[in-house]
């Protein structure tokens, strides 16, 4: 273990029992690295097998899993093993001309502390079939250290009721994947969701992140950002629903946000 | 003896059912103590198979038990939503507890030799120390929390905490010998 490095090892045993902030997990990545030591499920596990011992031990009579949730389990995997998985259906975003831009927004609905923010500009690109999709490419990424996972809020408006997700993203690699489940279809001929990426740290204004699609049947989607600024902290994401080919300004609604704050 | 995480890997349907029959329970136990609102819970079970079907291919029976690569993936995500939450489970005395393990979660960890030899591992442990270790895996607990309920100083907590886990990742890397729940 690391036994001559006790900061490393406090760190390794919060991450097993409690979990760390960002400013932890940024630390213990910089020590495995300064100290050249690869990093080990060592540790998770053993408290995880601690956990299972102290349950045998435990009260016990608990109530079972609901037999709806049993049956919603069967459906989830029904659908992330069959042959067409929806979630790599919808993966390239439509790359835009002026990604390279700023686009400023100007959200008549933004209070002064939104339009303090900017967005990221989310170019997108097309996957090579020699790549990882985007699922295994998301998945990746969640294990690499300093990623953070902001969950999408339930939306408010009533067509967006049931959407679910979340947005991982990482700063150190300026990498990042959006999860949506339960979007509503669009007809790309009518309408066009946008994607926007708030860091205040960055700029005072909102920038333009690209449009993109769901189709029908698409139940869950996963999208990657593909940031052309960097991005040091991003504080919010957010989709909203514009003409074809987007907007320059919007005036929202923001449909579905997901707030690191 | 092929595990079900290394049939779902392989491609077999059959496992998934198998999977979520035999391991929905303890994964749904661990949910309601780190989550108190069931909404939550079922939420992040569902969340945490979904990643297991994403890991199965990952899992080495080499490393560790079935059960216990489901228990850390499960702990994992779970940790992190309440993480999120803000919010740590309820720290009721441990005499005053309710009970927590289901049916389904005590049969496939009392199935588990891993978990069995664990349990032994820890029982070496003195008392103080399994309480501690217990209200930190167990019961999800922060270190600061623990000191604070128990009155051990909160250096002894942490001490006590990375002992007890190197422990019992001895006992983890002791001669395996399959879960029965892997059949």
């Amino acid at each position: 273990m690391n036994e001559k490095h006790p900061l490393l090892q406090e760190l390794l045993v919060l991450r097993a029992t409690e979990g760390l902030d960002e400013d932890q997990a940024r630390q213990l990545a910089r020590l495995l690295q300064d100290e050249g030591i690869e990093d080990s499920l060592d540790l998770e596990l053993a408290a995880a097998a601690a956990s299972n011992a102290f349950a045998l031990r435990s009260a016990k009579g608990a109530e079972d899993a609901p037999q709806h949730l049993k049956d919603q389990l069967m459906q989830d995997a029904d659908r992330f093993f069959a042959e067409d998985p929806v979630d790599d259906r919808v993966v390239p975003l439509r790359p835009r001309a002026a990604v390279v831009e700023e686009r400023r927004l100007n959200w008549g609905w933004a209070t002064a502390a939104v339009l303090a923010m900017v967005l990221l500009v989310g170019g997108i690109v097309n996957r090579d079939p020699t790549m990882p999709t985007a699922s295994e490419a998301r998945n990746a990424l969640l294990a690499v250290e300093g990623t953070v996972t902001v969950e999408w809020a339930p939306p408010e408006t009533a067509d967006y009721a049931s959407v679910r997700g979340d947005v991982v993203w990482n700063d150190e690699r300026q990498e990042g994947y959006m999860l949506l489940s339960g979007m509503p279809v669009n007809d790309p001929g009518v309408t066009q969701y946008q994607l926007w990426v708030v860091d205040p740290a960055r700029d005072a204004n909102p920038v333009d992140g690209g449009v993109f699609d769901i189709p029908a049947g698409a139940r869950e989607v996963i999208i990657p950002i593909d940031a052309k600024l960097a991005v040091r902290n991003p504080a919010a994401f957010a989709i909203t629903r514009e003409k074809p080919g987007g907007v320059v300004v919007s005036d929202g609604p923001l449909l579905v946000v997901a707030s690191a704050g | 003896m092929t595990t079900i995480l290394e049939r779902i890997a392989a491609g077999d349907r059959d496992a998934v059912a198998a999977c979520i029959e035999t391991y929905s329970g303890l994964v749904w136990s661990l949910a309601r103590r780190f989550l108190p609102i069931e909404a939550d819970a079922e939420e992040a079970v569902q969340e945490i198979f979904m990643e297991l079907w994403n890991k199965a291919g990952s899992y080495n029976p080499e490393v560790a038990g079935e059960v216990t690569f489901i228990s850390m993936l499960a702990r994992r995500r779970l940790i992190d939503r309440r993480r999120k939450l803000d919010r740590e489970p309820a720290s009721e005395p441990l005499d005053e507890m309710q009970p927590a393990l289901c049916e389904d979660g005590q049969r496939v960890l009392e199935a588990s030799a891993e978990t069995q030899r664990v349990l032994g591992a820890i029982e070496t442990l003195k008392p103080e120390q399994q309480e501690v270790i217990n209200m930190s895996s167990w019961l999800g607990m922060s270190q600061g929390a623990i000191a604070q309920q128990t009155g051990i100083p909160l250096g002894t907590v942490k001490s006590y905490i990375n002992r007890g886990l190197l422990r019992i990742r001895e006992a983890l890397g002791e001669p395996a010998r399959p879960d029965k729940a892997s059949s």
